[in-house]
């Protein structure tokens, strides 16, 4: 082939190369769909649009700073709670502020605005059903523990209990100051019971219960919280080899509960429902046997 | 032309030593210079045309109906984009050509919304004579012969047809001995036009899978025994015509060989890949998709050759929230040809678009 014809062809070629890149992008780019602001955009879009309507508006600005935390915006959230703020001691706000400060890790000033909520509703007529209430002593129950408060941050939760006593975070963190002020038996009280409505996919409680188990020489029961840390930690596998050793002994319930546990996240229904049988054996009213059971779809009789 | 100034030199003429005469020494090394630029310019030509090759297939794969980049090979899609307009999207369908995808909408008009590939709304379908509080339209599928699109409507209890352009046929009332009560729910297609419903007539004994030849009433079997189903949702059919039902209120996917019989099933549980509430499903090649709406993600497996395997557990994508590729109880999903994932996402009030 001439060299010339050589040349000929590379210019040809190139162009042809050129052409097709574009036209390939061309489909590409039509055959995108289209582009659309994110469902938090939206919101945000329409929450600022209302507000500068209604500048006013305390609901409107509370709603605006909820979107605002969702949007990991809480700058924008501690502005809007401060304007809701300048008019009156809104409740709702106090706690938003409280918490997005607590998160920042702004300890007095959180402080401040949860003690502030407190001090609003303590007295108030519905204080013992307000939900806003027992936010505000969770969350300073909270503080405190990061201030090394932990026997008056037990003392929050205590409150905080006594308003929703089926609070699993509340009941969690009350273990945990317990366990850091050296109650061990209040710890463990409080963090089985905060396993009992939690009872997988939360570590935290069983780690701290292993701490309140150790602080009490409990070995066995030590074993199977350890054990649940694993189940916790999806090694179901691990956490089988450590409670198999406890189903004897002061830990046996626990042990046989968290193996059940573990055969069903594995996807073992028959050992699950084996293992939730002889719980059922051993404590008869035994309720997260009885949910297991339930689950597996394995009809258990008796109330 | 000169070497540099972005042409390529001719290289015809030899060029001069540098006395200007040229020696047989000189002209034997320009010679060499000549073929090793010749062979430069050779290889330079076979990469552009391997180049231009690559141009030509993503054409030729585009112009087929396919994504002109080919995907990278990977266990779990990624998210892409939403469709907003639908008031509580239940369920969703993509036409063969995946030009047109329909939403199903449980709440405000109760309409079911079209849109193009792109989100764009076309055009919207409903029965005649009938305002929205005596519709209720929930899963929806088009039929892969006459691209018909079939809506299953709750509160009416028939399944409302539509031609492509939107045109109102008729409704499919179930008639016959197997059909008589029946109340439609789930909708899917063999690939030779048959139907396949979901019927949450009556008691759970009554739960069942009717299927319809092409254009007909009167179903012409049913598919599980009575009670084995417990509002059975989505359902799907495979390649081979495996059919895949969510028997949802049971938690558990029940898997069919092309005669009806059970075959093997994903049960309910907390284990990997066991399920929760399941809704929609859809199959797109080797690759089986269920929506688990409690969990809030959507479940992805592996077929395996033979129906009497369980689908091999890949992973899940989702998760509860209001994010971008989060969900608030999804339910219904489609694939179009491309292999785009539509899946409506109910109380975020979206259709969420992922892509592999």
């Amino acid at each position: 082939m001439r060299e010339q014809t050589l040349d000929r062809l590379i210019r040809l070629c190139l162009k042809a190369v050129a052409a097709g890149i574009v036209l390939v992008a061309i489909v590409y780019f039509l055959d995108r769909p289209a582009t659309t602001p994110s469902l938090v955009d939206r919101q945000m879009a329409a929450g600022e649009k209302a507000v500068r309507g209604h500048p006013a508006n305390v609901a409107l600005r509370l709603q605006l700073a909820e979107v605002y935390r969702a949007a990991h915006r809480p700058d924008g959230a501690l502005e809007q709670y401060g304007a809701v703020l300048k008019v009156g001691a809104n409740q709702v706000a106090l706690l938003g502020r409280g918490e997005i400060l607590a998160e920042k890790g702004e300890l007095a000033a959180a402080r401040q605005s949860f003690e502030k909520a407190i001090g609003k509703a303590s007295g108030a007529e519905f204080a013992r059903v307000n939900p806003q209430l027992e936010g505000a002593y969770y969350g300073l129950g909270s503080v405190m523990l990061k201030q090394n408060q932990a026997k008056e941050a037990m003392l929050q939760e205590q409150k905080a209990l006594k308003i929703e006593p089926a609070d699993a975070d509340a009941l969690y963190l009350m273990g945990t100051a317990a366990v850091e002020a050296g109650a061990d038996d209040r710890a463990v009280k409080a963090l089985r019971q905060a396993v009992l409505f939690v009872p997988s996919g939360w570590c935290e409680p069983y780690e701290q219960l292993a701490n309140a188990y150790r602080a009490q020489h409990r070995q066995p029961q030590q074993e199977y919280a350890g054990a649940m840390v694993e189940l916790c930690e999806k090694k179901p596998a691990d956490a089988s080899r450590r409670l198999a050793r406890l189903t004897s002994g002061p830990a046996a319930v626990d042990a046989m509960l968290g193996l059940g546990m573990a055969a069903e996240a594995e996807s073992q229904r028959a050992a699950a429902a084996h293992w939730y049988r002889k719980v059922l054996a051993a404590d008869p009213a035994n309720f997260d046997a009885r949910g297991g059971l339930a689950r597996l779809g394995v009809h258990v009789g008796g109330k | 032309m000169a070497p540099g100034d972005g042409t390529f030199p001719l290289g015809r003429e030899p060029l001069p030593d540098a006395g200007g005469s040229i020696t047989s020494g000189a002209a034997d090394r320009l010679t060499e210079e000549e073929r090793k630029r010749r062979r430069r310019k050779i290889a330079a030509l076979a990469g552009i045309l391997v180049v231009l090759a690559i141009i030509i297939y993503m054409i030729i794969r585009a112009l087929s109906g396919n994504s002109p980049l080919p995907s990278i090979p990977s266990e779990l899609p990624h998210y892409v984009s939403d469709i907003y307009g639908t008031d509580q999207p239940m369920g969703v369908a993509v036409s063969p050509s995946g030009g047109r995808v329909y939403v199903t909408e449980s709440e405000g008009s109760r309409l079911v919304r079209v849109y193009d590939s792109s989100g764009h709304q076309l055009g919207t379908l409903k029965p005649p004579g009938r305002d929205e509080a005596w519709r209720l339209p929930v899963y929806v599928a088009v039929s892969p012969r006459t691209e018909d699109v079939y809506v299953s409507d709750r509160l009416r209890q028939d399944v409302d047809v539509y031609s492509p352009t939107g045109k109102y046929l008729g409704a499919l009332r179930p008639t016959g001995h197997l059909g008589k009560g029946a109340q439609p729910l789930g909708l899917a297609f063999g690939s030779e036009g048959d139907l396949y419903m979901t019927d949450v007539g009556g008691p759970r004994q009554d739960h069942r899978v009717l299927v319809f030849g092409a254009g007909g009433k009167k179903p012409l079997r049913r598919v599980g025994s009575p009670g084995m189903f417990w509002f059975p949702n989505g359902l799907a059919l495979d390649g081979k015509g495996d059919l895949y039902v969510a028997d949802s209120n049971d938690g558990r996917l029940e898997i069919f060989n092309p005669a009806g019989k059970p075959a093997v099933s994903i049960e309910r549980g907390v284990g990997e890949g066991d399920l929760g509430l399941p809704r929609g499903v859809a199959i797109d090649g080797n690759r089986l998709f269920v929506v688990d709406t409690t969990a809030q993600v959507v479940k992805v497996y592996r077929l395996p050759g033979q129906v009497t395997e369980v689908p091999a557990y890949i992973g899940s994508f989702g998760g509860e929230g209001i994010g971008d590729g989060q969900f608030q109880y999804p339910n219904g999903i489609a694939i179009d040809h491309n292999g785009r994932i539509y899946v409506t996402d109910r109380v975020n009030g979206r259709v969420q678009v992922w892509e592999y």
